[in-house]
């Protein structure tokens, strides 16, 4: 009787105690983060304009639960709503993992809350990229990213603060450096589906030309057997 | 159908795929290098380091969305100060122009473009060991 108890208990336990952290994780490792809210305060300190981004994920797989992902030029992990964060330009997006066992499909909706005089919205963030599948698929992160990068850009281009100048090498790289992984042809890249249609076609007719030539052989050897003499119907002699 | 007719007819689909393939190589000659020089207008340019400068009149997102329509980037990078396309033997980056009227679209080639750009394409497109001189980026996961 104990052993069937500690086996249901082990088995609650098992279905009830979720095999990932209590809340879902944020799209930003630490690293990226900061990396982000010092971008951020670079641009606040040309445009004094504060920046930001706030990212709720809703993870409805298991118990994953919900996180905030949020920062600010005032660091990871700031409130971008803060009054010290004023006047601001803050990147805002809902997104919603659905559970597996649901037909529903993964959501993303995006938004840019704006202090300043002028109100952009998420149609504006998409000349720059920025798209809600984007924040689905798997670089949410870079998409993340470049969505609250493109804010400084926006408010610039809105004529509402001069644009954040940029910085060139002034010195040297370390030698080892090198770009690497340029992600092959940019005509294959480009015009590919026209050099696979063209290659299809003539991988047809590649095809058909074999399957010719097979049933042509086919037909020829064909006369030579109707005539072979133990083809020949046998009939004894009256 | 005669075997004689099924070959002419793989021969004349043969014909036509070369024709295609011929068609599509010749019709997408270029880079995005040519693109470049044809559509905007030449600020400067130096044939030894392969660098050249353009102005446009549009926006830089505009400018920067109008060469990835054309030339597909394999990467791309936004910035604050700047968009940065990736291609296989060139980098693009589109800028805001002299007192933010237009665009400055640089163009280099790959092994420059990094280097010109280190600070934001640094350990993104390639290796980082660590910063180089005038250091601002770092890379995904680098932090500061």
């Amino acid at each position: 009787m104990r052993r069937i108890f500690l086996a249901a208990v082990v088995i609650v336990f098992a279905l009830f105690v979720p095999a990932r952290p209590a809340s879902a994780l944020p799209i930003l490792d630490p690293g990226d983060a900061v990396e982000l809210a010092n971008t951020l305060a670079d641009a606040t300190e040309e445009q004094d304009v504060c920046y930001g981004w706030v990212v709720k994920v809703d993870d409805q797989n298991g118990f994953s639960g919900t996180s905030v992902d949020r920062g600010s030029s005032l660091g990871p992990d700031t409130d971008p709503f803060a009054p010290a964060c004023t006047p601001s330009v803050v990147f805002v997006a809902d997104i919603i993992y659905t559970s597996e066992l649901s037909e529903a499909v993964d959501t993303a909706t995006i938004r840019v809350l704006s202090t300043l005089a002028v109100d952009f919205d998420a149609n504006d963030l998409k000349k720059f990229g920025v798209s809600e599948s984007a924040l689905l698929g798997d670089n949410d992160d870079r998409a993340l990213m470049a969505a609250v990068s493109a804010l400084p850009a926006l408010v610039a281009e809105a004529g509402l603060a001069p644009p954040v100048p940029v910085e060139e090498t002034t010195g040297t790289i370390p030698a080892a450096d090198r770009p690497t992984g340029a992600g092959g042809s940019d005509r294959l890249r480009n015009y590919g589906a026209l050099y696979f249609l063209a290659g299809l076609v003539l991988a047809s007719g590649a095809g058909w030309l074999i399957y010719s030539l097979v049933i042509a052989s086919s037909a020829r050897s064909r006369p030579v057997r109707a005539v072979r003499f133990t083809d020949l119907p046998h009939h004894d002699d009256p | 159908m005669t075997p004689r007719n099924h070959r002419i007819g793989a021969i004349a689909l043969i014909l036509v795929g070369i024709l295609a393939v011929g068609a599509v190589t010749l019709g997408t000659r270029g880079s995005v290098r040519e693109h470049v020089g044809d559509t905007y207008t030449l600020v400067s340019s130096d044939n030894r380091t392969r660098t050249a400068e353009y102005s446009a009149k549009g926006k830089p997102s505009a400018v920067a969305a109008s060469i990835a329509s054309k030339w597909k980037p394999s990467e791309r990078l936004t910035d604050p100060s700047g968009f940065f396309l990736r291609y296989r033997n060139d980098i693009v980056v589109v800028t805001a122009g002299p007192e933010g009227q237009g665009s400055r679209i640089h163009v280099d080639d790959e092994r420059r473009g990094y280097t010109r750009w280190y600070p934001y394409i640094g350990g993104y497109w390639g290796t980082f060991s660590g910063p180089g001189e005038g250091f601002r980026g770092g890379g995904p996961g680098a932090g500061k």
